[in-house]
């Protein structure tokens, strides 16, 4: 089979195994939308005559499936508590997340790889040890502690950037760039630390190769010697790790648009679970799973752009 | 400087590299002198782990920054102290002037990168080509190592060539900014030997056509002989023998030489002959004793062999490091 052909047939299984595992968690969470929307004195029969209502007293692999079926017509379903259309809660919300996420990436390679080329120079060098332990000790902080830090300091202490809210590129760029400013940095100031660390070690190992004794043979300056033959050679497994790191993006967004008071995706899942509104749960998880594997997939298809010995396998089978 | 007679192309003097290693310092090379004029081929020979490669590195600032090796001894080329370059003169003299090749193809080409650029990116540097001048000139060098399709060739990354293929697009970097000094490290060791013989060729036929230096470090004296004006014999980092190619062959002074040459195939010898070859192993490099490190595997070892080491003794245009040299009467003179 094409590769092509292969990864979209996985694309598919794991988006219908991810979207059926949600829905059972979502299930299995205790509290009912109907309590939380009727309050603790209703009486069991208008919660029950709620329930059928919203069609939460079928079994639930029938709803999954019925679910499952308006999802792929593009249709998420309705929040239980708002009627509000999912889709467009999350259409609504995405900009943030992603401006959110995007900001963060840039930030975190924008570190990662002049540090990492920086520390591979001098393997053991006063600028690798120093670099480690600032990696280290950014890795070990958690990022709500991180955005509260930056808060206070570019905040409160210098009054530089404002705390928390979120002003829309519609206001102005410049605005809009300031609000996003901190949680960027409290999201990219800790992805910085896995990438740098990636990134140097295999940079140490492409340095070892005898490509790079030719290169310098050659006579180019090192920094020319590390820029054009090592860095590429080198970047497979950070692109790998930026895929995967993905995931814990997300989920990171999700606590720092609660910090920065940011209208994001996260916030909006974070506030669906606690109304117990399964639907708009349910939908909001199905997307960023959806995202995820589609991310993971154009990092996927990177490779072939960056190594053309995959180009060369993957056009051959 | 260049083109006054007797003037070395390359003159090295009491080279020496040493590592630190957990079990103390290693010396790789130890105290290694040799010329190399003008247009002459020197071949380095030695099992591996000899200090050859490494010796030859050194010359040329490949061992040392980084790496935590101590490299020590005088470089002259065409006259001028190497070690004592500013890093940007070094690289320039390296990028211009000294061509090198070496053992294995799949390895000493960067993978990411496609060849033509490969090839042009010294042009580009050192003699100030723009991409297009440099492409164009990676073409014609590509047609001159043999490369056929040359302009679809260029643009290929190296996986999607043979090892002889790749071997000579290595030739073609070596030899892009036209260097009077082409060092080959084992450039047959991993190919085919069906192509070795072709890549040995085009070597030394691009030496001829050039009048370029050559040193061609090589564990196989055969690969030597016929290629060689002058051979070094080097043992556990010392150059034990040192001559023309011929007399090395014709009557080699040292134990070691002779051992290594009985060790060749001869088509002279009936079939089923047994080849020889040199019992023990080569020495223990951090571990070394005061004799001759050759001793525990010579023939002829005495005494004195265990308590003195021989030192490179010159005379008649050879020299050799040895206390019972062959085909000299004791005591006397070649």
């Amino acid at each position: 089979m094409p590769w092509l052909a292969r990864q979209l047939v996985r694309l598919v299984v794991v988006l219908f195994c991810v979207t059926l595992l949600t829905y059972m968690i979502v299930n299995i969470l205790p509290g009912d939308v109907a309590i939380v929307i009727l309050g603790n004195l209703a009486t069991p029969e208008d919660i029950a005559g709620l329930r059928a209502d919203l069609g939460l007293d079928r079994p639930m692999l029938v709803r999954y499936f019925d679910w499952l079926g308006s999802a792929l017509s593009g249709d998420l379903g309705r929040s239980y508590r708002n009627g509000e259309p999912v889709v467009q809660a999350i259409v609504d919300r995405l900009p943030v997340s992603l401006q959110l996420m995007v900001m963060a990436q840039v930030i975190a390679l924008g570190i990662a790889i002049p540090v990492a080329l920086l520390a591979a120079r001098r393997p053991g060098g006063l600028f690798d040890r120093i670099s480690a332990s600032a990696a280290f000790g950014f890795l070990a902080m958690p990022n709500f502690m991180l955005g509260i830090v930056l808060i206070y300091l570019f905040s409160v202490s210098f009054d530089l950037l404002p705390a928390t809210g979120f002003t829309p590129v519609s206001e102005g760029l410049w605005d809009n760039l300031e609000s996003m400013i901190l949680p960027s940095l409290t999201l990219g100031l800790i992805e910085w630390t896995v990438l740098m660390r990636v990134l140097r070690s295999d940079l140490l190992t492409t340095l070892k190769e005898d490509f790079i004794l030719l290169a310098r043979a050659k006579g180019l300056p090192p920094w020319r010697v590390l820029l054009q033959h090592a860095l590429r050679p080198s970047s497979f497994t950070l692109i790998t790790i930026l895929g995967l790191n993905i995931g814990g993006l997300i989920g990171g967004a999700v606590i720092v648009e609660q910090i920065f008071a940011l209208p994001g995706v996260g916030r909006l899942l974070l506030g669906g679970i606690f109304n117990r509104d399964l639907i708009l749960v349910q939908g909001t998880v199905a997307f960023i799973a959806v995202g995820f594997v589609v991310i993971n997939f154009l990092v996927d298809m990177l490779y072939a752009v960056l190594d053309p010995r995959v180009r060369h396998v993957r056009f051959r089978s | 400087m260049s083109g006054q007679p007797n003037t070395p192309l390359l003159s090295v003097r009491n080279a020496e590299v040493s590592f630190s290693t957990a079990r103390g310092p290693l010396r790789a090379v130890d105290g290694v002198s040799f010329d190399l004029q003008e247009g002459r081929t020197l071949g380095i020979v030695g099992e591996s782990g000899s200090g050859k490669s490494v010796l030859v590195r050194s010359l040329i600032g490949l061992v040392g920054a980084g790496s935590g090796a101590g490299v020590a001894g005088q470089v002259l080329f065409e006259g001028r102290d190497l070690r004592s370059l500013s890093p940007r003169e070094f690289r320039q003299v390296l990028g211009t002037e000294i061509g090198i090749v070496f053992q294995d193809p799949m390895t000493s080409l960067n993978p990411v990168m496609k060849i033509g650029r490969q090839i042009g990116e010294g042009l580009r540097l050192h003699r100030g080509l723009d991409s297009k001048a440099a492409a164009r000139r990676a073409v014609e060098l590509l047609n001159e190592v043999g490369i056929p399709e040359p302009e679809r060739r260029a643009g290929q990354y190296p996986h999607e060539m043979s090892g002889g293929m790749r071997q000579r697009v290595a030739i073609a970097i070596a030899i892009a900014c036209a260097p009077k000094l082409l060092i080959a490290d084992e450039p047959t060791t991993a190919l085919d030997v069906t192509v070795q013989r072709q890549i040995l060729d085009l070597l030394q036929g691009e030496q001829r056509q050039r009048g370029m230096a050559m040193i061609l470090i090589t564990h196989d004296l055969g690969v030597a002989a016929g290629r060689s004006d002058d051979i070094m014999v080097m043992y556990a980092g010392r150059a034990v023998e040192t001559a023309a190619t011929r007399d090395i062959f014709r009557s080699p002074r040292m134990p070691y030489t002779e051992a290594l040459l009985r060790s060749l195939p001869r088509l002279t010898d009936p079939t089923h002959t047994r080849l020889s070859a040199i019992p023990g192993r080569p020495p223990d490099l951090a571990r070394r004793s005061g004799g001759c490190a050759f001793g525990p595997r010579c023939l002829y070892r005495t005494e004195r062999c265990d308590a003195e080491q021989p030192r490179l003794t010159r005379g008649g245009g050879r020299g050799y490091a040895c206390f019972h040299p062959r085909g000299v009467a004791p005591g006397g003179v070649a």
